[in-house]
């Protein structure tokens, strides 16, 4: 019978253990109140009555214990079970914590090194690439370098020795017309060296032949790989067949191999090849346009090449003094240019990521720390039994390489993961051999190294931690509190300053950003839409014909309902592409320096349509036709610069360009930015499309006001221009805003790289700084327990558990600022209208650090002042 | 005031029964009753109170019921069952004739011959 009722229970308690917890919860909850209200009744403060009657019970915990013991021996063994599991639980989710810490830092610093390997380290795809070089010439007075004239190339590969092979190239456009819709694609006339110096033979037909440099009658084409799958099917029988380029026909008398490609040639790979022997200006000295590229002999340097060429500039600059006077030539390896001009930006990236994987590494260290610490009595015991350090040491090395490793796998899968994105963002931004980008071997290796240090590193820290442990105290259990910890506190600091240059960092990017998106270039762009003129180039060859075409395009555009102006110019606003100038007033001395100004040559009504202000004087007009009086108009800048505050209306300026003459200024504009958004306007000259020498200038950009509220004319447009000629390839018409945004592409894509790793690494901290406090307060629960049972209010403890993350912290924050300091002067290539030493940006970044640090030590500190004294004075915390 | 005696082992379940054999108490109440019934002279350690109401209630000698305290708080009240008021017959007779033995042994008198 007995037996009976006790298995009732028994099984009671079995299928609702749960209620009978909260029942035995609220029951014991019960008497500790009922028992303080009558202490507080009889005279004892509420506070101290609250300590006597935790006291006098005795701990909780111990007696729920007790409790669950007096209702039968299975239940206890449960429970037991349960918290060996939560242990180990609490081990498992630390390696989890530890493997999801490093992955996350793996993995973008992988991200990070496949861009940074493949635009700058990687070396160019070409057979011999440390041979390529790259060759202008130089202006000597200005120190600046600029394209090759074709006699001076013909002279350099004449004369060269140390060149095994010499080559240059112009990149024109070609519109491709007949045998379906008209296309617009990237071309290059090169001369005939050009595919030996890139390594690379046609895999159909053949290259070009020497005499094609001079033949101006040969109509050839060699044509890429996807073009010739494009048009031709991938026929073989392409070779020999014609092409219509830019309206004239073409033999097709070669076809590159599949998968050619150069990150050499600018601006983009050519899709069409022909002979350099085509181009009218093949027989000048004094038209610079040519690219040169070079394949050094085995043997020679860069700086021999870059003597010799120098050298035969020099002979060519005294045999013909009238065109090469002052002209000189540089010789640089191909791989060092392209990738120059990347370097810093691509660096200041690399070192964000490093930055983050520190952060990364000191947090393991610290969940490293931390398991080592609760591993305690494990190590104590085993030191005291005469294990070696070394043992130890090594144990916790290859418990932590295995996590490494596995971290190494993920990361990689992430960076895996995000390459479309990457290759997306970076060739938006410019960065040279995007689409080259690959998670590969390279990657993974690395990914396998940096684990490899990782882990091993952070394994050392804690295991310094674990043997200094060796202490009987420890293995008897007394030493239950842990002495201070420095290198906790010092990782603390390594992460709030690490991350506190990230932030510094990330902050001076983004606000160039906006500072950047809110720079107008000098006109309302809101009104404006834009397209190219892409018409074929034999039938409208620059000069009248073009020009008629222009000018009808125009008058169509004009007419169209919702548009209230349009004009055409050689190079839009802010484009990154320009042409310059150098100009005298026409009565200074003789020998006098001339001005380099930028130089842009419009159509009628392009001040009005654009939206420029005319600050005195008169637009260009009808008048202004070739016969009559030469005429330009300057802006703002140039007015200044040449005239301080007199007025330079109806002054002459004396332009060089070819022959020189003198032209008289009619206006004054306001500056725009020209050239690049990010760059202020300088000295610019406007000239009109309709008097020589602009004649045969190609103006090529239509730009139309449309009226404000009006429909988007894209269409009607594009519609007029098809009806004018056929021909013409469909070239988008683009809201002027979205050409400009182009220029924020690149400043968009760092702000927001090392915005993420920013946000990451504070993260991190955070997650370092809570993870720090909550071990501590589990650690020193006793004492904690020990403060509030001698009258320490949960203030109190609060504070100073608080403590052992918010004073590293703050630190780490003090030796952060040089560290953010230094941030700012790596990214100051970047900046845009923000000092690299931006106090008030710094400031702000650090007190919000310090607001979010201390937060993260707050929150578990809040466990520490709910500690319950009584159950920690019963209960040691022994594991 | 006497220092409050300590209480004989095996002794608190027997006390229990006999608080709550009056009227059902929840165990702060069986703590104070025993104070009271016992003129304050013993006083039961309040950590092994509950172990020993579980141990009972364990072993069927008195149930719990949830009902509302003095104060209107819901608490646990424990009265006796059939069995509990058995045994408490059985300890009460049980103990009284200890406590006579007891008694009568530490009031005897030693034969002068034996000093």
């Amino acid at each position: 019978m007995r037996l009976l009722r006790s298995l009732r229970s028994l099984v009671a308690v079995a299928l609702g253990r749960g209620r009978f917890e909260r029942a035995m919860s609220a029951e014991l909850q019960f008497h500790l109140d009922a028992y303080t209200d009558d202490l507080i009744s009889g005279g004892v403060p509420p506070a101290e009555a609250r300590r006597r009657a935790l006291a006098e019970f005795g701990g909780t915990e111990g007696l729920k214990d007790e409790l669950r013991a007096a209702r039968g021996q299975r239940l206890f063994d449960e429970l037991q079970q349960d918290t060996r599991y939560a242990i180990r639980g609490l081990r498992r989710s630390r390696a989890l914590a530890i493997v999801a810490v490093l992955a996350l830092g793996i993995g973008v610093n992988l991200a990070v090194f496949s861009v940074l390997y493949t635009s700058l380290l990687r070396p160019l795809p070409h057979p011999q690439p440390d041979r390529l070089v790259s060759i202008w010439s130089f202006n000597l007075e200005l120190a600046r370098p600029h394209q090759t004239a074709p006699l001076d190339f013909f002279d350099f590969e004449s004369r060269s020795t140390s060149l095994a092979r010499i080559a240059a190239y112009y990149p024109p456009g070609f519109t491709i017309t007949g045998g379906g819709e008209a296309e617009r694609v990237s071309g290059a006339r090169a001369s005939s060296g050009i595919f030996d110096v890139l390594g690379v033979q046609p895999a159909i037909g053949r290259g070009f032949l020497p005499a094609e440099d001079h033949d101006k009658g040969t109509y050839v084409a060699v044509i890429g790989y996807d073009l010739w799958q494009r048009r031709f099917r991938g026929s073989p029988s392409a070779v020999g067949q014609s092409i219509l380029l830019s309206g004239r026909p073409y033999t097709v008398v070669g076809v590159l191999p599949e998968g050619f490609h150069s990150p050499a040639m600018w601006p983009r790979m050519p899709e069409v090849w022909v002979p350099i022997g085509l181009d009218p200006n093949v027989g000048r000295r004094n038209a610079r346009m040519l690219r040169v590229l070079g394949r050094l002999h085995p043997g020679a340097t860069v700086t021999q090449a870059n003597a010799e060429l120098g050298a035969i500039a020099a002979a060519l600059a005294s045999e013909y003094p009238d065109t090469n006077k002052g002209t000189g030539a540089v010789v640089s390896g191909l791989h060092d240019e392209l990738t120059r001009s990347m370097r810093p930006s691509l660096y200041a990236l690399a070192a964000a990521v490093l930055a983050l994987l520190l952060v990364a590494c000191a947090n393991v260290a610290g969940l490293l720390i931390g398991g080592s610490v609760e591993r305690r009595f494990e190590f104590a015991t085993r030191l005291a039994l005469g294990a070696s350090r070394a043992r130890i040491v090594r144990q916790i090395v290859a418990e932590n390489l295995v996590l490494g490793l596995l971290a190494a796998a993920i990361g990689f899968g992430l960076a895996q993961w995000t390459t479309d994105y990457l290759v997306g963002a970076a060739s938006a931004a410019g960065i040279p051999r995007a689409s080259e980008i690959r998670v590969g071997g390279m990657t993974f290796v690395v990914g396998i190294l940096l684990s490899i240090g990782c882990s091993v590193a952070c394994a050392l820290v804690a295991a310094y931690e674990a043997v200094r442990l060796r202490d009987l105290r420890v293995v008897r259990g007394a030493a239950s509190t842990p002495r201070r910890n420095c290198a906790r506190t010092l990782l603390i600091a390594v992460e709030a300053a690490f991350s506190l240059a990230l932030l510094a960092g990330a902050a001076l990017l983004v606000r160039s950003f906006y500072e950047l998106q809110t720079t107008t270039p000098g006109f309302d762009p809101a009104p404006i839409v834009t397209t190219r003129l892409s018409v074929p180039q034999v039938r409208y060859p620059a000069g009248p014909v073009l020009a008629s075409f222009s000018d009808r395009a125009v008058e169509r555009v004009s007419a169209l309902p919702g548009v209230e102006a349009a004009s055409v110019i050689d190079w839009l606003p802010a484009s990154g592409f320009g042409a310059s100038l150098n100009v005298k007033l026409a009565r200074a001395a003789a020998g006098s320096a001339a001005l380099p100004v930028e130089l842009r040559v419009v159509g009628l009504d392009y001040f009005r349509t654009i939206g420029m202000r005319i600050v005195a004087g008169r637009a260009f007009d009808r008048r202004d036709v070739e016969g009559a009086p030469q005429v330009v108009a300057i802006n703002e800048s140039m007015a200044r610069a040449l005239f301080g505050g007199a007025n330079p209306i109806g002054q002459r300026l004396a332009i060089d360009r070819g022959t020189s003459f003198e032209a008289e200024i009619i206006a004054v504009v306001g500056d725009v930015r020209e050239l690049a958004l990010r760059i202020p306007a300088g000295p610019g000259l406007y000239a009109p499309k309709t008097q020589e020498p602009w004649l045969r200038h190609e103006t090529r950009d239509l730009v139309v006001r449309v009226a404000a509220g009006a429909p988007s004319p894209a269409s009607a447009i594009q519609a007029a221009l098809r009806e004018l000629e056929p021909d013409i390839p469909r070239s988008p018409v683009q809201p002027m805003e979205t050409v400009l945004a182009g220029a924020l592409t690149r400043p968009r894509f760092y702000a927001a790289s090392v915005a993420t790793f920013a946000v990451v690494a504070l993260l991190l901290a955070s997650f370092g700084i809570y993870g720090t406090v909550a071990s501590a307060v589990a650690e020193r629960r006793r004492e904690l327990g020990v403060r509030l049972a001698l009258g320490a209010t949960g203030g109190d403890v609060l504070v100073r558990a608080a403590r052992y993350g918010a004073v590293p912290t703050l630190l780490g924050l003090a030796a952060g600022i040089p560290l953010a300091l230094a941030s700012g002067r790596v990214l100051r290539d970047q900046l845009y209208g923000v000092e690299p030493v931006d106090w008030p940006t710094l400031l702000a970044v650090g007190l919000c650090m310090a607001a979010i640090g201390i937060a993260a030590a707050v929150l578990p500190s809040l466990r520490a002042a709910r500690i319950d004294p009584a159950v920690t004075l019963r209960h040691e915390t022994a594991d | 005031m006497a220092k409050p005696a300590e209480l004989l082992p095996g002794t608190l379940d027997m006390l229990i029964l006999k608080a709550v054999s009056l009227r059902p108490l929840h165990g702060y109440g069986v703590l104070l009753r025993i104070k009271q019934i016992s003129n304050n002279a013993l006083d039961i350690p309040q950590g092994s109170l509950y172990p020993a109401l579980y141990r009972l209630e364990h072993q069927g000698l008195i149930r719990a019921k949830w009902g509302a305290s003095d104060n209107n708080r819901k608490a646990k009240f424990y009265s006796l069952t059939a069995a509990g008021t058995k045994r408490l017959a059985e300890e009460a007779a049980g103990w009284n004739r200890l406590a006579d033995a007891i008694g009568a042994a530490l009031n005897a008198t030693l034969p002068e011959t034996e000093v």
